[in-house]
């Protein structure tokens, strides 16, 4: 069970933090009902569905330590253009089954990635497409390998496919495969036959289709194995074949040194820039901005979606190529805006495309950029409750129970009500360990936001805003005037550096990540809250620990 | 057969291959096939679960008893009236319960855990998981040769929860992952019918032939994989999945039948999903039901697969459909299911319940789109098609009275062409009843399914 996942997905779905379920940007029901999220209820609501526990990193999980972890089907198409050098994606992964979503932090996760009846059609089917497709006719198994030796040709591609050089019992087997595919009927040459057969296997073969790691409990990954790890995750692609020549070999990639220089190399690539994005966007769930929905909001229209993705993107991307880190994540203020978003900072949209600018002393980090106050705003207002989960579960990984299953809605703000005191008084009877102490306070530091990202300085007929508050974190309470100061706060907080490094590892091994994984933690967070904390740094210290670069748990 | 090897994919050179029966080299030898003209005909079983409840008042006809066409067709304020042209083959159940009555965190979750395998979920949110095996999984062990998986699909957007019905076993991590796209299960069916008529094909033999070398060389792999000391049961575990996956897919083929083709199928729309992911777009919820639909009677009439399941929507299903009544409010189906602008709270909005019977109303043309595609290739006599939701309402979340609709006499097994009271029983009595169906030509033992109050079948399903 993952509670965390849970309301994670809860709180960045705008989903309802006290519903059961999820959440999503509501607002005022237009029959006077009020619509929204509503907290563990107060005592005739309902309750908490679960216990919370503040000032503890949550590191739940089921790690399987899995020595053959599956290519995911990103992976599965670019390793798949590589191995046959087509000049393009196949695309054939996309309509690949998905993995199953939710159950864990990021979708590469090794329990999700398993071969069944389904996913193996999808790969069998796509093995002999692709096969046909570059053995079509001599010219296009140039392509592919140059020359028109079976054994050649085997030993060559074959090392492409399963990262490593074939042993000779491989290259045998080939052979046969080769012989029996070339003697089949067709106007091809015998050896485009021969090719193809051979092919069909390399791309369905589990050498293939897993990345393995054989060494010994303890023992570095061989030059192979790193090369391998390396490239799938910050090229998403097989090695090519100049990585493959120098992977070969003791001490080599098979050292910390020689790992960190090959990783560093990688991150000036812009398949890295890609490959972070992709980490971001599953981490802060930018696939919800594609279902913001509001109704009666005159400022919003659901076209301002897909540029509220391109933005964060685009941050995303300028934070990591910019050798930037977490602190900047969470304090720059600077974004980008484009022509449906730079009048909700008050700036005058860019003459084309998206711009990079300062928006103001407010807007301090990403958590006050308008496509995360509008993701989690209901229609026009603030979904307090749902921001707060977000920074719980994301940024600081904290223990939330689940909410209650039967929430009542929001009350209507009254006259003379702040939005705060509306969610206080609905909130109150949540006790000390889940609304009071750990979920509204984050929530409502950004008050001053409404529910589209706008600042405000008063609400509801100029009523003084409060968003100051005080949050226990694992070293102790910590208070905060304003969204501003919280993100100041949190930047220099361990928490939060602790919690970014848990996601970043889960993300480059492939698992959960769990207590005894804290060392690691503690180091990837001790360089991040460094002056030069940048994500390459903690990237290439966790290259250089022992839980990537060597076998760890397993049989 | 002029020796001129296309060289396009598979799928286009066996579609390109026009009338030719492309599937027949794989057909040779095959002991299922007999089983369509035994005395033992074998049942094909299809369960759907719909997301987010129905409008309870305006759902069902008011009483229990007998259905007609006319009947049926004259409740116009009922959203199974839609149904009435099958009302011959249908067979309505209410007072039928989940084993957990009501939600404890996230009731969304914890219906779809229960809906298949009448089991009380763990866990807690979202991530709820089953206790138990799902029913799907149980007839395909019994049913399909060697056991293979049941065809797992899903409509609609992966949102917040995503596949919840078909579980492996019970316990996390034993969700089944689900095909999205009807364009992938089409692209593999297609490799199985033809446009009417067979031949022998020597590509196609060919086809097969190197098909299962390549099968054996992956298989000597793996095997090797398996033998080395240095991997952990969790890594053998995998493989072996990997393994019979490679095996049951060649049965598969293997047992397809001869006269499945292509008729009645919307291939224009298949083809247009061939790339990208329109399948996912919100408002293509139900097309993609009726593709689905449309595949899986194929399937069935090509004895591919004998059990499948279908995921009607996200848990928390933001379709923001397109019927009148949304049209003022502009909801995500999960908001109207909870009567407010909110995934969390719940609410009385009467113009949100009227959009609720719309496309209750909606999803049953749907439904019916399929009922047609099933009785156009004759499964009313041998099969059993279920539809049910993951809560019986949405303002509350209720496990208790979870509409459940019948198509399918399952080979003469149940009585169709009425509306029953199940008595409040919970739902492990209908899967003993349904499992039963869909086994007994490969079985005679009695079946205890799942968890709840009772045991046994429910008597008035029963012919």
């Amino acid at each position: 069970m993952r509670q965390h996942t849970f309301w994670a997905a809860a709180a960045l779905l705008g989903l309802g933090a006290l519903g059961g379920c999820q959440g999503r940007i509501s607002g005022a029901d237009p029959n006077g009902a009020t619509g929204g999220t509503a907290g563990p209820t107060t005592g005739n609501g309902g309750g908490s569905g679960g216990s919370s526990a503040p000032g503890q990193l949550n590191l739940d999980g089921s790690p399987q330590y899995l020595r053959m972890v599956r290519l995911t089907n990103a992976q599965w198409g670019r390793a798949a253009q590589d191995v046959l050098k087509l000049s393009a994606p196949s695309g054939l992964e996309q309509n690949f089954q998905s993995p199953v979503i939710g159950t864990t932090d990021f979708s590469n996760n090794e329990l999700v990635l398993d071969v069944n009846q389904e996913s193996w059609g999808d790969f069998q089917q796509a093995a002999e497409t692709l096969a046909d497709q570059v053995t079509a006719s001599d010219t296009t198994l140039a392509q592919v390998y140059s020359g028109t030796d079976a054994a050649g040709f085997i030993q060559t591609v074959g090392r492409r496919a399963y990262r490593r050089p074939l042993t000779s019992a491989e290259q045998s087997a080939y052979m046969t495969l080769y012989n029996q595919g070339s003697s089949l009927s067709g106007s091809r040459s015998t050896f485009a036959k021969g090719a193809s057969l051979v092919l069909r296997a390399m791309l369905q073969s589990p050498n293939f289709l897993y990345r393995s790691e054989m060494a010994p409990t303890g023992a570095p990954l061989s030059g192979y194995e790193m090369a391998a790890k390396l490239s799938l995750w910050l090229r998403g692609t097989t090695p090519s074949d100049s990585l493959l020549d120098s992977a070969a070999g003791p001490g080599k990639l098979d050292t910390a040194d020689g790992a960190a220089t090959l990783a560093s190399t990688m991150l000036g690539e812009s398949t890295a820039t890609s490959v972070l994005r992709q980490f971001h966007a599953e981490l802060y769930h930018f696939d919800r901005y594609a279902q913001i929905t509001k109704v009666n909001v005159p400022t919003y229209n659901t076209a301002m979606n897909a540029e509220f993705l391109d933005v964060s993107n685009l941050f995303f991307d300028d934070i990591f190529t910019s050798g930037l880190g977490l602190k900047d994540i969470l304090t720059s203020t600077k974004g980008f805006v484009g022509p449906k978003t730079a009048s909700l900072y008050g700036l005058s949209a860019p003459a084309s495309g998206y711009a990079h600018q300062d928006l103001g002393a407010q807007r301090v980090g990403y958590f006050s950029q308008v496509p995360f106050l509008t993701l989690f705003g209901f229609n026009a207002d603030p979904d307090s409750i749902h921001r707060g989960v977000t920074l719980n579960l994301d940024v600081l990984c904290a223990k939330l129970g689940p909410p209650a299953a039967n929430l009542p809605p929001i009350p209507p703000l009254m006259p003379g009500q702040t939005n705060r005191q509306r969610i206080d008084t609905l909130t109150s009877g949540c006790g000390a360990s889940c609304h009071n102490d750990m979920i509204n306070p984050l929530g409502f530091a950004f008050e001053h936001f409404d529910g589209m990202g706008q600042y405000r300085d008063t609400e509801n007929g100029g009523l003084t805003i409060d968003a100051s508050g005080t949050y226990s974190f694992t070293d102790g309470a910590k208070s905060f005037s304003n969204a501003a100061d919280l993100m100041n706060v949190m930047a220099a907080d361990q928490q939060t550096h602790l919690c970014y490094a848990k996601k970043l590892s889960s993300f480059a091994l492939q698992r959960d990540v769990v207590a005894s994984d804290m060392p690691l933690l503690q180091s990837l967070a001790q360089a991040s809250m460094s002056a030069n904390g940048s994500i390459k740094n903690m990237i290439l210290q966790l290259v250089r620990s022992d839980a990537f670069r060597t076998r760890v748990g397993g049989n | 057969m002029n020796g001129k090897r296309p060289a396009f994919n598979r799928r286009a050179f066996l579609r390109g291959a026009g009338t030719i029966a492309i599937g027949l080299p794989f057909l040779e030898g095959l002991p299922e096939r007999s089983a369509w003209s035994a005395d033992n005909p074998p049942v094909f079983s299809f369960y759907m679960v719909a997301a987010c409840g129905v409008v309870g008042k305006s759902f069902f006809p008011d009483t229990a008893g007998a259905l007609t066409q006319s009947g049926l067709a004259g409740l116009t304020d009922r959203a199974t009236s839609v149904l009435a042209p099958h009302a011959d083959n249908l067979l309505f159940i209410k007072n039928l319960n989940f084993p957990l009555g009501g939600p404890t965190s996230c009731g969304h979750a914890q219906g779809l855990c229960q809906s298949l395998t009448a089991a009380p979920p763990a866990g807690s949110g979202s991530t709820s998981y089953s206790t138990g095996i799902s029913a799907d999984m149980v007839v395909a062990q019994a049913v399909n040769p060697n056991a293979a998986d049941p065809m797992t699909l899903y409509a609609g957007a992966k949102s917040y929860i995503a596949e919840r019905i078909s579980f492996k076993g019970g316990g996390a991590g034993q969700v089944r992952a689900a095909d999205l796209n009807p364009y992938t299960l089409y692209s593999k069916l297609t490799g199985l019918t033809t446009g009417g008529g067979t031949s022998t094909d020597p590509v196609a033999a060919e086809l097969a032939t190197t098909r299962k070398s390549v099968n054996d060389f992956v298989r000597a792999e793996l095997n090797g994989l398996m033998s080395n000391s240095a991997l952990s049961s969790a890594d053998r575990q995998r493989l072996q999945q990997h393994f019979d996956a490679i095996r049951d897919t060649e049965v598969t083929m293997s047992n397809m039948a001869a006269t499945c083709t292509q008729d009645g199928l919307s291939t224009s729309q298949l083809d247009a999903l061939k790339n990208g992911i329109a399948f996912q777009t919100n408002g293509m919820i139900e097309d993609v039901v009726k593709l689905h639909l449309e595949l899986v009677a194929l399937a069935f009439a090509c004895n591919y697969n004998r059990v499948g399941t279908l995921q009607w929507g996200d848990g928390t299903d933001g379709t923001k459909y397109s019927v009148p009544s949304n049209a003022s409010l502009g909801w995500p189906f999960h908001h109207i299911s909870h009567r407010v602008d909110s995934d969390s709270a719940t609410g009385n909005n009467p113009t949100a319940e009227q959009a609720h019977h719309e496309i209750d109303t909606l999803r049953m043309q749907s439904l019916l789109h399929g009922l047609d595609a099933f009785k156009a290739r004759g499964l009313q006599d041998k099969s059993v098609i279920m539809w049910t939701n993951h809560v019986a309402d949405g303002p509350s979340h209720s496990m208790s009275n979870v509409p459940h609709i019948i198509w399918g006499n399952g080979g003469g097994f149940l009585k169709t062409g009425q509306f029953i009271d199940a008595g409040k029983v919970t739902n492990n009595k209908l899967w003993n009843t349904l499992i039963t169906a869909a086994i007994r030509d490969k079985s005679s033992t009695t079946v205890n399914f799942g968890m709840g109050t009772g045991t046994g079948m429910i008597s008035g399903m029963l012919a």
